[in-house]
């Protein structure tokens, strides 16, 4: 039996991570996490462990995301300045807030895909919470490294 | 930025933020569920109310000429297509099952198909059996009284034009148009799983 407070204080920072990959919008990460969280405590009676309790819990985060366009809130996405010169001595606030804004520009699977990717799940869980195949997950989290190395590259933030 | 390699280190590095504790979360939890169901549970509740105090007049209420008793069940209709439309809708929501994002964007077009389906049959079902029972109720308190029945009739009568040739079609055009893009999203986020 899981304890509703103990997923929080555990999943809400990681959930938070991937809204925000796919809003780039505090406050609407925020709104979503809160969305996810009262979901997780409403089905956590029925929650019968046929999955890991991370995959549930990342599935509902991610659904909601697609279903934040159904709501029709404004994703932000910054249109961004091409061929700058190289970026240096940047912060890790500035950083992130760029790949954040990198993020934002894909299409949204590929938001969902590289937000799990990088908060480290495994790509068999990835396939789980998608619903893709694990093969289609490997093939596209390489293309997206790929669109997201070329972003990077003409913004002169990598090397 | 170094590396690609370094990029989750990035993501992982972002400092939390302020996230509402697991108790307040509770109590807005508690205050969520209450606004969301309220609005079908009090459509819900009416309904059920009209449907028991009509037929309740339909039984005790005598002297009832057969246009009343017709405007009255066609009513009772009315408000059982009301009822169950809302309760099929509540019981899909909350037994909604555990779906990967795939499943869950079928079910969500699915859902933007019922309704569709819902503005071009159980609307115009429902609105038919609203403007009947409005016809046929007031005739026999007005058959009496030929100025009393075209000065109510002539109203009732412009209301339901208006109602079905103005409003009707300005709602379902609305509606129609924000679930066609909103299925044009959710097929577009499909294709991009293929």
């Amino acid at each position: 039996m899981h304890d509703f407070d103990s997923l929080y204080k555990t999943y809400s920072p990681q959930i938070f991570r991937v809204c925000m990959g796919y809003v780039n919008d505090h406050d609407r990460a925020k709104d979503l996490v809160q969305e996810t969280f009262i979901a997780v405590w409403r089905n956590l009676p029925g929650f019968r462990n046929e999955s890991k309790v991370s995959t549930w819990i990342y599935r509902i985060a991610t659904n909601h995301c697609l279903r934040a366009l159904e709501k029709e809130k404004r994703i932000t996405k910054v249109d961004m300045p091409e061929n700058l010169a190289a970026v240096e001595d940047e912060s890790p606030e500035e950083k992130l807030a760029f790949l954040y804004s990198a993020i934002a520009g894909l299409p949204e699977m590929e938001r969902i895909i590289i937000s799990l990717e990088l908060e480290g799940l495994p790509q068999i869980q990835i396939a789980e919470i998608t619903g893709l195949t694990a093969v289609n997950v490997r093939v596209k989290i390489h293309r997206i490294k790929e669109k997201l190395a070329v972003k990077f590259k003409q913004h002169g933030r990598f090397d | 930025m170094e590396d690609l390699d370094n990029l989750k280190n990035l993501w992982q590095s972002a400092k939390p933020v302020e996230l509402p504790d697991a108790a307040e979360l509770q109590q807005d939890i508690k205050d969520f569920r209450g606004t969301k169901l309220r609005n079908k549970v009090l459509s819900v509740t009416v309904a059920v109310l009209i449907v028991v105090l009509s037929l309740a007049a339909l039984l005790l209420a005598q002297n009832l000429w057969l246009s009343t008793q017709a405007a009255i069940l066609f009513n009772v209709a009315a408000c059982i297509v009301l009822a169950a439309t809302n309760l099929r809708s509540m019981k899909r929501f909350i037994g909604l099952k555990d779906f990967n994002n795939l499943d869950f964007l079928h079910f969500l077009q699915q859902t933007q198909r019922n309704q569709i389906r819902y503005y071009q049959r159980t609307e115009v079902a429902g609105l038919t059996l609203v403007t009947a029972s409005t016809l046929l109720f007031p005739y026999q308190f007005l058959a009496d009284s030929l100025a009393m029945a075209i000065g109510i009739y002539t109203f009732v009568v412009g209301w339901i034009l208006v109602l079905w040739f103005y409003i009707r079609p300005r709602s379902f055009s609305k509606h129609s148009k924000k679930l066609n893009a909103e299925m044009g999203r959710f097929e577009s986020i499909i294709q991009q799983t293929l």
